[in-house]
């Protein structure tokens, strides 16, 4: 049997509130659809079946009996299993933290709990969210539902392919140098990386602190403007959380909104034909009443190298933490010294990549090395976040592709270095600590394409309502897949 | 011990000061009174170093580590930063401690300062605030034992580290130095240094400008005399130069010993603390800061010698303690000559102030004063006055009158004794024109005499009658 | 990079490599200093100081009360409500 679900899943928590759609059955057709597509696409590593029905059974009781519900209320969430959730584990996608149980919920899960929305599970992920095609993860990779022989992206790929294919109304995602939109621009999904500090970063297990936002995720704008508006505000239990006030998304489109083209995300390093995808979509922003131009943002082609470097740099002290002594794996139980049993557990529970990317860091930051490296990418950081300063004094948003290319094959053999280029058109948003967004663009041979928009620091309602416009005329798809179920 | 003639010592010390008047940890909101739990109790997701967790800081502790700055003499920054500094060990839940760092474009909440010890004036580096790792100990002994037990009640306590120049120069300077540094720190409120743990600190020594040796784990003040004087031995009669290296004072043997290696090649990669925003302290904030907090012993001898007059010495003796200050300050509201009321408090009170008003009350003390000050009684007399009004519990004023006591300043009577005493003494005139001692002796002959006579006028009478003749 | 830098760094993280994994990550990670090494060319000297970040995130001095038993359950090796961890000398 076909499990039904409502085309837009941002109509739920209304319909739920009247009454008019059952959250139990609601989650319950989810659940179906996810037994029946995940053993294909792997997006989920734990999935609370039980839970999940149970709060939902809970809630169509209060609806009937006229309590007030939440604006998410009845709405299936997906959490990448870097943000921890009280009761499940959180993996990271990492052997390392095997058996971690966090006593706590991030504080955008209790704002997504506040409001009725219901946790369904957790999502895979490249481990530690170091990567960008989910093929990092600990516990084999996830699948794209547009093409199973491809990557969704990464590092939340789980949670891009977990909506894309109808397995979830919205999720988490977490965006440290593209880690939303990657995932989202590869699934044909909108994902949203929110200005620095709008989100709580309270919950999220770190990888770069200056850099990540906790994100949301989803096949419309507008389920995505929901799940932001629950989890946006400041919080005092993140020191990093700002009190700017959350803006409410307001209505209108995208009329004399100026766009500026960034010409550096035109250039060779990407795929001509989705160069011409992107151009498509702004010529369409243009018909819906946007005026585009073209700008050109100097230092860009250094934003790679400057993100690796104060990435890896913070990265190495982050998982510092991970010494099997307190939680987690712990791998020399007999009677070694500290020394040796840290470096076993270590060695033992982080994979290739993260290992890599301590070394990276640790080197970034050690006597002699870290003038000539942390210190100087901190300044071309200064340098790249006053260009854009500028270059949003001219403009509204700045556009470009999310990715520069395609969804490549699972298992292509690429150096590292190859792997971290294609990162090139989303770590500035990271670096300058702007909110941007990856809006469904098009399909090449079949491959889906994201656009990428960049807005000033708060300014998500103008990338959000810009989202919304541009999705009703582009219309929603699902994956061929996802289809059959 | 004394360093050898031409062998100059240098000593710098590095104290950390828990902040133990705090409610709250450094960056988590765990009960900081951990001293009677038990292990892992007073604990949290935060200072467990659990994933995801975030540091935010204790805005009292901001406050304390200013309050401290400001008592030291030191500059506050009005802006200064928390750094990481990366290093493996079971106490440090999260692999790094957060502190602050004066390298690498990194500011320390307060630096520039120096404290008045013996006379002397030790330079204060910089104050930092940053927190203190959990607590490592063994089974048994270290020896036997197969593993380490942690406990992370500690993990997480408010420091100040307070960095000195080294400008101290032997053993005794130091401990006196950290004596006076508690007694200022204790009198701020912020911190009882007599608790457990609550004060340690690490020393450099150099010796004649040869290599510094760091000496780690000094867990008491009286250990410091111990473990300084014994580095300083061994760094004499090492034959050759002492290498720049860190030691380890193991107090059950009494010795310094090497660290291994390893230790020496440290490098704690200190980069600015990205959960963490900057400490930013207006200068507003910070003159708030210097009014409401309590006097320290040092301000207060200033604000004695110039309010009232008081000579530095005296200040400086009052001003030592509490509450004779506070009875002095009572009983100057009432008038009278504040260096005699000052003078007589510190000469006869030294025990305590009185234990409670009725017993000496400032009116009386003061009454007792404007006596002596008018010549009515001695000052000796005073003194014999309150000694038995607080032997018995009897007010002053009536043991005064009692004992009948008044002072003879009747000069007729004071001359014609002045005369019999140096004409009992043949030369002593001559002496005493000429030397201020022998001037004093005759004036102590002429009291023996007749105590009950005021110095002053016998002073007074003996200096013309050596003018006169 | 040459293989001392690297067993340094390892080191300092806490990570044992085999010799072949340590030969493989000296290749990677030079080639990958490489690229970070254009960073040399860019003209920092109008850089000038950071953002000001701004200043806040503080709390009051007040006990919250937490949970330490939960947060004991996750311990891998426990003697009473001590942490076992390795020896250190």
């Amino acid at each position: 049997m076909k499990s039904r679900l409502p085309v837009s899943p941002h109509l739920v928590p209304s319909m739920v509130r009247r009454g008019e759609l059952s959250a139990e059955e609601y989650i319950h057709a989810m659940l179906d659809r996810t037994d029946r597509l995940d053993s294909g696409i792997h997006a989920y590593l734990q999935l609370d079946r039980e839970g999940a029905l149970a709060k939902a059974k809970a809630l169509d009781r209060r609806a009937r009996q006229g309590e007030r519900l939440g604006k998410l209320a009845g709405m299936g969430v997906a959490v990448k299993d870097i943000i921890c959730v009280r009761s499940f584990q959180a993996t990271c996608g990492s052997k390392i933290l095997e058996g971690f149980f966090p006593p706590y919920s991030a504080t955008a899960i209790q704002r997504i709990e506040r409001e009725d929305g219901i946790v369904l599970g957790k999502t895979n992920l490249d481990e530690f969210g170091m990567g960008n095609t989910t093929q990092n993860s600990a516990f084999g990779p996830t699948l794209n539902p547009w093409d199973v022989s491809r990557v969704p992206g990464g590092s939340s790929g789980g949670s891009g392919a977990a909506v894309a294919a109808g397995m979830a109304s919205v999720a988490l995602g977490s965006d440290t140098g593209g880690s939303i939109r990657c995932p989202a621009s590869f699934c044909s999904v909108v994902g949203l990386k929110p200005t620095y500090g709008r989100v709580s970063r309270y919950g999220l297990i770190p990888y770069a602190n200056s850099l990540e936002q906790i994100g949301p995720m989803g096949r419309e704008a507008e389920s995505v403007s929901l799940l932001f508006e629950a989890i946006a505000g400041h919080d005092p239990e993140d020191a990093t959380s700002s009190t700017e006030p959350v803006r409410p998304l307001g209505a209108g489109g995208v009329e004399g909104l100026r766009v500026g083209r960034i010409k550096e995300f035109f250039g060779e390093g990407a795929q001509p034909k989705v160069k011409e995808k992107v151009m498509d979509g702004c010529a369409r922003l243009e018909t819906l009443g946007a005026k585009a131009g073209e700008v050109s943002i100097a230092s860009l082609p250094y934003s790679l190298a400057v993100y690796y470097i104060i990435a890896m740099a913070e990265a190495s002290s982050n998982l510092s933490r991970y010494d099997g002594v307190r939680y987690g794996l712990s791998a020399e139980k007999g009677a070694a010294d500290w020394n040796t049993a840290f470096s076993k557990t270590r060695s033992e529970g982080f994979g290739e990549e993260v290992k890599r990317r301590i070394l990276l860091g640790t080197f970034v930051l050690s006597a002699g090395y870290y003038e000539a490296y942390y210190v100087r990418a901190q300044k071309v950081r200064e340098l790249l976040t006053r260009e854009f300063a500028l270059a949003l004094k001219k403009f509204d948003v700045l556009l470009g592709p999310t990715m520069p290319v395609l969804p490549p094959r699972l298992g292509e053999k690429v150096t590292p270095l190859e792997d971290y280029l294609i990162d090139i058109n989303t770590v500035a948003a990271n670096l300058t600590g702007l909110p941007a967004i990856s809006v469904p663009c098009g399909f090449v041979d079949g491959l889906p394409v994201g656009m990428q928009l960049i807005a000033p620091r708060f300014r998500e309602d103008v990338l959000l309502k810009a989202a919304v416009a541009f999705g009703k005329e582009q219309g929603m798809k699902s994956p061929p897949l996802a289809e059959a179920a | 011990m004394q360093a050898e003639a031409g062998l100059r010592v240098k000593i710098g010390l590095e104290v950390h000061c828990q902040l133990t008047a705090l409610k709250t940890k450094l960056f988590c909101a765990c009960s900081s009174d951990y001293r009677s739990s038990e292990p892992n109790e007073k604990i949290c997701p935060v200072c467990f170093g659990l994933p995801g967790t975030l540091p935010v800081l204790n805005a009292k502790a901001v406050e304390y580590a200013t309050m401290i700055g400001l008592a030291l003499n030191c500059k506050v920054a009005s802006r200064s930063v928390f750094y990481r500094k990366n290093y493996f060990y079971p106490d440090l839940p999260k692999g790094f401690q957060i502190s602050q760092y004066d390298k690498a474009g990194g500011v320390a909440i307060a630096s520039g300062g120096s404290v008045e010890v013996e006379g002397k004036s030790v330079r204060i580096t910089r104050i930092q605030l940053e927190e203190d790792p959990g607590k490592l100990t063994y089974e048994g002994t270290i020896d036997k034992s197969s593993y380490s037990l942690v406990d992370y009640n500690r993990a997480g306590i408010a420091l100040v580290e307070i960095v000195t120049e080294p400008d101290i120069e032997d053993a005794r300077e130091a401990k006196a130095f950290l004596e006076k540094l508690r007694s200022i720190i204790e009198s701020l409120g912020v911190s009882n240094g007599e608790l457990d743990g609550a004060m340690r600190c690490d020393a450099n020594i150099s010796l004649a400008g040869g290599a510094r040796v760091e000496v780690k784990n000094i867990s008491s003040f009286k250990e410091v005399e111990k473990a300084l004087n014994y580095e300083i031995l061994r760094q004499k009669t090492f034959s050759g130069n002492a290498s720049s290296e860190t030691r380890h004072w193991d107090e059950r043997r009494s010795i310094t010993i090497a660290l291994r290696s390893k230790e020496e090649e440290q490098d704690y990669r200190y980069f600015p603390e990205p959960d963490l925003r900057p400490i930013v302290l207006e200068p507003g904030t910070i003159a708030g800061v210097r009014r409401t907090m309590p006097e320290v012993a040092d301000a207060r001898a200033s604000r004695y010698a110039k309010e009232f007059g008081l000579s530095k010495q005296l200040a400086k003796e009052l001003a030592a303690n509490k509450g004779l200050s506070a009875f002095f300050e009572e009983c100057a509201k009432l008038g009278g000559g504040h260096q005699e009321t000052a003078g007589l408090i510190v000469g006869e009170l030294s025990g305590g102030p009185p234990a409670s008003a009725s017993a000496l009350p400032p009116e009386e003390f003061v009454a007792l004063v404007k006596m002596v000050e008018s010549s009515a009684i001695t000052r000796a007399q005073a003194k014999e006055a309150l000694r038995e009004a607080l032997r018995t519990g009897r007010r002053v004023s009536e043991v005064v009158k009692q004992k009948n006591m008044s002072a003879v300043a009747d000069e007729r009577a004071i001359a014609a004794l002045i005369e019999r005493v140096v004409a009992a003494r043949p030369g002593a005139l001559e002496e005493a024109r000429g030397d201020k001692k022998s001037f004093s002796y005759l004036v102590g002959q002429v009291l023996k005499e007749e105590p009950k006579a005021q110095p002053g006028v016998v002073a007074k009478l003996l200096a013309k009658r050596l003018r006169g003749k | 990079m040459d293989a001392r830098q690297v067993e340094r760094l390892a080191e300092l993280s806490r990570l044992s490599l085999s010799p072949k994994e340590a030969e493989r990550l000296r290749g990677e990670l030079s080639s990958i200093l490489e690229y970070f090494a254009a960073l040399d060319e860019v003209d920092v000297s109008n850089a000038g100081p950071p953002t000001e970040a701004a200043s806040g995130g503080l709390r009051d001095d007040e006990v919250r009360p937490s949970a330490p038993d939960e947060i004991l359950q996750g311990v891998p090796q426990r003697k009473g409500r001590y942490v076992r961890a390795p020896r250190v000398f």
